[in-house]
């Protein structure tokens, strides 16, 4: 039931190698070998096996809760999975150095270890699902090179053969395993082509579960989709102003093209690296540009790669901490090589890095019927300035449209024979909707008048926290928006109706003040994480408080109540705590122990000439003693009382000697 | 129409499920739940490269699966089963494998096959799980566990996969094969499974062998303290058929006159000559203890682990009672009522024990039906054990009327886990004889040894 000698040391240790962890796997591997060197072995029971296993959870419990403060999701995710061979190692300890050559299955389900629940006692051998989970762990890394796939073969191999039944000979199963793993090796090399397949075939669902972030090539939009938009608190970043006033919003991706509801930016998927500066925390992207405003920006990212969110006309970063910072022409930022947390600031001026317009900045694309339409119902003046048109389209959208996050499949017309598209349904039917409708509007009918205009994507500013007087920017607070070419720079145009955050904030359920709390809690371990500031704890006080109160609580009062309740349950036999044994202790002292072979009984009555006080109340003591000891039935409060008084009676007529 | 389509879709899963066990080995399943944690860590293949390990895994199962499409080689195989077998006991026999064919087979695995456990339609949907009205409204819609029940109702024994000795040809080596049978009934046996499995072995392949054969498995039974009712042998003559030997006792009790009829050689010769009459010798007419033991079989379920525990005290009665020198009444109702006497050369215990391996709980009759039976038979018997399935006015009434007559009883009312144990108050006067004690159905044990 266990696997064969050096097996699971040398997956431990092919494990460690590949997590980066080579001598922790190293020193796990060889522990677990000494188990086939030593020839003891402890003899654990079932109970023991149990608290085995529950060791095993809280560490399981404990990592998946620390890495899930710790760090972003996916890193998250992968890491639980490196640390797993060291969250079960307990257990793998047990069962290796453990006299029994499998584990019941009821040490893993606190439902098997119910009274009367059936099917625990199965033999799990735990041995081997240890080797897999060492196995299939050291897959959890990018590390790629052809020695994984090797090394998997080979310890997946050495296990195949150590159980193989004796039906071909040796020849024909070695050359039987070479074919299929060939057969697996050529596989794997198809199976990044076969995924791309798939993610392209995908559906938009998958697309944006997969990809929580902004993708700088493309933005899938809300627009069409019915119902509710469902917004999450997750704190994205924080904001402090360290000069000049803060951002209304802050940017983190560009589009040119609109297809459907799909904004594109093609020349945007090409990066660039970004100069640095020797300090190698700097890094510029407009050289000699001066800045007007400052702004300390700590966001929560990928630690591979991620975007950063900063203001228009940003032009210099400094304190960021990466292995390298690239841009594209629309200024897109991609941190590479980041720790989980990025803190820095970002210097902006008047110009942005922005490339100027491009000949898409100017395309209505299959929206030009209905940008036509409100076109002509604005009725702006030709001769009038960018900047006049500008607040003219503003205040179109300001006085006719209104803001919703919910969305009727009857009012956007999808239940109609032809249906339109969901913009041109927002400029002529329904007239309201989230802040993708009015950006993407707002852009096409900048494109109509002839202002380049581009959409953007980012986070709108709103939240100032009351503690510490930095602004926080929750996964809700995603914004989209227009930006402009006037006077030989971009601006940024806004014409989402004012009061659209009170709005969403009407659709809140009762217990969104929890979640931001909660998300404020989760930054904050973030920021003691990787910025080393204690602020955590004094959030999470009242948090860990409150159960550990209820724990002591319990502690206390419960186990006292069950004392009250069943007192004879607490015993490890009945009887246990008979006023007889002081008696015979008492005894025993004098002189009048009693002898091995001897009966309490028989032993009464031989020191009863001797002990001629204790002689008189002997034979009730005992009928009662022997009533509390062996009657299933048990003995009456009032007997028991009565047992009590007559041995302190016989031990006051007696005084203690020596 | 829902019943019909759940017993449908738990007909199915069944099937899947079994098919799942049969087809894989344990390292099989091992291996299939690799490959859905490789998959599921290398789903995005950027980010990790467990993908690899996924296909390695995918590859040998398939390789697997398609070599398991072969049928194993067939073989004959005999067993040499014993006539009884009890309920939680271990049961080891003998069978001997044959090979007809011309290369030696190397690890094979045989498992014993009970046929189909699954539940028809019209059982699934006319027996209520005992305790099922207890249950909550989503378990009584899906019935789940009453098919659960179902399933290991018919499932009277389980049997592990024994791995044979390689299997040369035509030899047919006797192997011992071990049951584990789970509670009484008549166990039914199909043949014999034969499986091979793949070279790396993940999956098998079978071959079916058909070997009919049926064992009684007897009620698993107790351990029980000296048990003594307090009667004694009194009147309860046996009669000539009941009788270990053919005539009268040997025990001479007096002379008297000849009268017609009697056996020449028990004429007192001596007597004869010194009076001139015939006179023959009298002996001890021939007395039993003979005791009733009173099985409650009234139930309004189709069954219940509580009967089932009442049927294992009664087996325990009857092997504690039963003696060379006494005789025992079982009595219940079945079909109809029954009276079954056991010992003292009329039958084997055994036979009682068989009986008691078959009996079902009674859900139609009344329990008027084995008061009579009862009261018909107690003038006989010297002291009576009663096992009821819960006490009220009717098992009062049945002890009060066996109490007047002086018979000495011991009443045992079995109750359910959880339950108030039920008040026993007797009319005044009677039951002096009676000795009660209730027993938790969950620790029958325990409330035994306390007798």
């Amino acid at each position: 039931m266990k696997p064969p000698p050096l097996l699971m040391g040398c997956a431990l240790l092919f494990w460690g190698w590949r997590t980066g962890m080579l001598w922790v796997g190293a020193i796990a591997g060889s522990l677990l070998e000494l188990s086939n060197a030593v020839r003891n072995r402890w003899e654990f029971t079932d109970q023991e096996y149990n608290r085995l296993w529950d060791i095993c959870t809280v560490l399981f419990l404990g990592a998946a809760a620390y890495l899930r403060l710790s760090e972003e999701i996916t890193s998250a995710a992968y890491k639980f999975f490196q640390w797993m061979p060291l969250i079960y190692y307990p257990m793998a300890l047990g069962h290796f150095f453990g006299a029994s050559p499998a584990i019941p299955l009821k040490a893993f389900s606190w439902f098997l270890r119910r009274k009367g629940a059936e099917g625990g006692e199965t033999a799990v051998a735990f041995g081997w699902i240890y080797f897999v989970v060492c196995l299939v762990t050291a897959g959890a890394t990018n590390m790629r090179d052809v020695w994984f796939f090797a090394g998997t073969a080979v310890l997946t191999g050495w296990a195949l053969w150590s159980i193989r039944p004796r039906r071909i000979p040796n020849w024909g199963w070695c050359a039987l395993f070479a074919a299929v793993a060939g057969s697996g090796c050529y596989g794997q090399s198809r199976v990044q082509d076969l995924q791309g397949y798939i993610e392209n075939k995908a559906s938009e669902f998958f697309v944006r579960f997969a990809h929580r972030e902004f993708d700088p090539g493309q933005s899938r939009t809300g627009m069409g989709k019915i119902g509710a938009l469902k917004q999450s608190s997750a704190i994205v970043m924080k904001l402090k102003a360290e000069a000049g006033p803060i951002p209304e919003r802050i940017r983190q991706c560009t589009y040119t093209y609109l297809d459907g509801t799909i904004w594109h930016a093609s020349p945007g998927r090409t990066f660039e690296d970004v100069p640095i500066e020797p300090d190698i925390t700097t890094w510029t992207l407009l050289p000699d540009a001066p800045h007007t405003a400052a702004v300390r920006i700590i966001q929560r990212v990928n630690r591979q790669s991620a975007l950063l969110s900063v203001p228009l006309g940003t032009v210099q970063l400094k304190e960021l901490n990466a292995t390298a910072l690239q841009t594209n022409i629309f200024q897109v930022l991609r941190a590479r090589g980041n720790p989980g947390l990025v803190n820095f600031i970002a210097y902006s001026g008047d110009h942005s890095a922005d490339c100027p317009p491009l000949e898409q900045d100017f395309d209505l694309g299959d929206e030009e019927q209905a940008i036509l339409a409100i076109a002509r119902e604005i009725n702006i003046d030709p001769s009038a300035s960018f900047k006049k048109r500008i607040a003219a389209i503003s205040r179109f959208f300001q006085q006719n449209f209104r803001y919703t996050t919910y969305q009727s499949a009857r009012k956007l017309g999808l239940l109609g024979l032809r249906p339109s598209t969901p913009l041109s349904d927002f400029l002529l039917k329904t007239r309201a909707g989230h802040c993708e409708y009015f950006a993407s509007a707002t852009v096409l009918l900048l494109r109509h008048f002839n202002i380049a205009a581009r959409y953007a994507t980012g986070y709108a500013v709103q939240e100032l926290s009351r503690e510490d007087d930095t602004y926080v920017i929750r996964e809700r607070h995603g914004h989209a928006w227009a930006l402009a070419y006037v006077d030989n720079k971009w601006i940024e145009v806004d014409t989402t109706p004012a009061g659209w955050e009170t709005a969403e904030q009407k659709e809140f359920p009762f217990y969104e003040g929890l979640k931001d709390e909660w998300s404020r809690l989760a930054f904050s371990f973030l920021e003691w994480r990787w910025l080393g500031d204690w602020g955590f704890f004094r959030l999470a006080a009242p948090w860990l408080a409150v159960p550990m109160m209820l724990f002591l609580a319990w502690r206390i009062f419960g186990r006292r109540m069950s004392q009250q309740i069943t007192p004879r349950e607490a015993q490890n036999w009945p009887g246990e705590d008979s006023e007889f044994y002081v008696l015979e202790r008492r005894l025993a002292k004098r002189g009048c122990a009693r002898l091995n072979h001897e009966t309490t009984g028989e032993w009464l009555s031989r020191i009863a000439p001797e002990n001629p006080t204790v002689a008189a109340s002997l034979g009730a003591i005992l009928r009662l003693h022997y009533k509390y000891r062996f009657d299933p039935d048990g003995i009456a409060s009032g007997e028991r009382r009565e047992l009590r008084e007559l041995v302190q009676a016989c031990l006051s007529n007696e005084p203690a000697r020596g | 129409m829902i019943t019909y389509l759940l017993h449908k879709n738990y007909r199915f899963t069944s099937a899947l499920r079994y098919w799942v066990q049969r087809k894989f080995t344990p390292a099989g399943a091992l291996v299939i739940a690799a490959a859905l944690l490789t998959g599921g860590i290398g789903v995005d293949t950027n980010e990790a490269i467990a993908y690899q390990t996924f296909v390695l895994l995918w590859c040998l199962l398939l390789v697997s699966m398609i070599w398991s499409l072969f049928r194993a080689p067939r073989f004959e195989a005999r067993r040499v089963l014993p006539k009884l077998g009890t309920a939680g006991q271990p049961l080891h026999y003998q069978i001997s494998v044959i090979n007809p064919g011309d290369s030696t087979e190397n690890s094979v695995t045989l498992t014993e096959d009970f046929g189909d456990p699954r539940p028809t339609y019209a059982e699934f949907a006319n027996n209520p799980e005992p305790g099922e009205r207890r249950r909550n409204p989503f378990d009584r819609f899906f019935r789940f566990y009453r098919w659960m029940w179902l399933m290991a109702e018919k499932q009277i024994a389980v049997s592990t996969a024994m791995k044979l000795p390689p299997l040369k040809p035509g030899r047919a080596p006797e192997t011992e094969m071990r049951l584990q049978p789970k509670h009484r009934g008549h166990l039914r046996l199909e043949g014999f499974l034969f499986s091979i499995s793949d070279p790396f072995g993940l999956c098998r392949s079978y071959s079916k062998c058909s070997a009919p054969d049926s064992i009684l498995i007897l009620p698993r039974r107790y351990a029980l303290p000296a048990i003594s009712l307090g009667g004694a042998a009194q009147y309860q003559p046996g009669g000539v058929t009941l009788a270990s030997s053919i005539g009268e006792s040997e025990e001479f009790l007096s002379v008297r006159e000849y009268r017609r009829g009697d056996p020449l050689r028990h004429i007192h010769w001596k007597s004869t000559s010194k009076t001139g009459k015939l006179i023959v010798k009298e002996f001890q007419n021939e007395f039993f203890v003979r005791q009733a033991l009173i099985l409650d079989t009234f139930l309004e379920e189709a069954s219940s682990p509580v009967f089932e525990e009442a049927v294992s005290i009664a087996a325990s009665f009857a092997l504690a009672l039963n003696s060379q020198d006494s005789l025992l009444d079982l009595l219940f109702v079945g079909p109809r009522a029954f009276c079954v006497t056991a010992g003292h050369g009329v039958a084997q215990v055994s036979h009682m024990l068989e009986i008691l391996a078959a009996v079902q709980p009674c859900t139609k009759a009344k329990f008027s039906d084995l008061e009579e039976i009862v009261l018909r038979q107690i003038a006989l018997v010297s002291g009576s054990v009663c096992i009821f399935l819960k006490w009220d006015e009717d098992r009062k009434s049945l002890v009060e009327q066996i109490d007047s007559l002086g018979i000495p009883q011991l009443v045992l009312i079995l109750n359910r886990p959880g339950e108030k144990n039920p008040a026993i108050r007797f009319s005044p006067g009677r039951g002096r004889f009676v000795r009660t004690a209730i027993i938790d159905a969950s620790k029958v044990q325990e409330g035994l040894s306390k007798l």
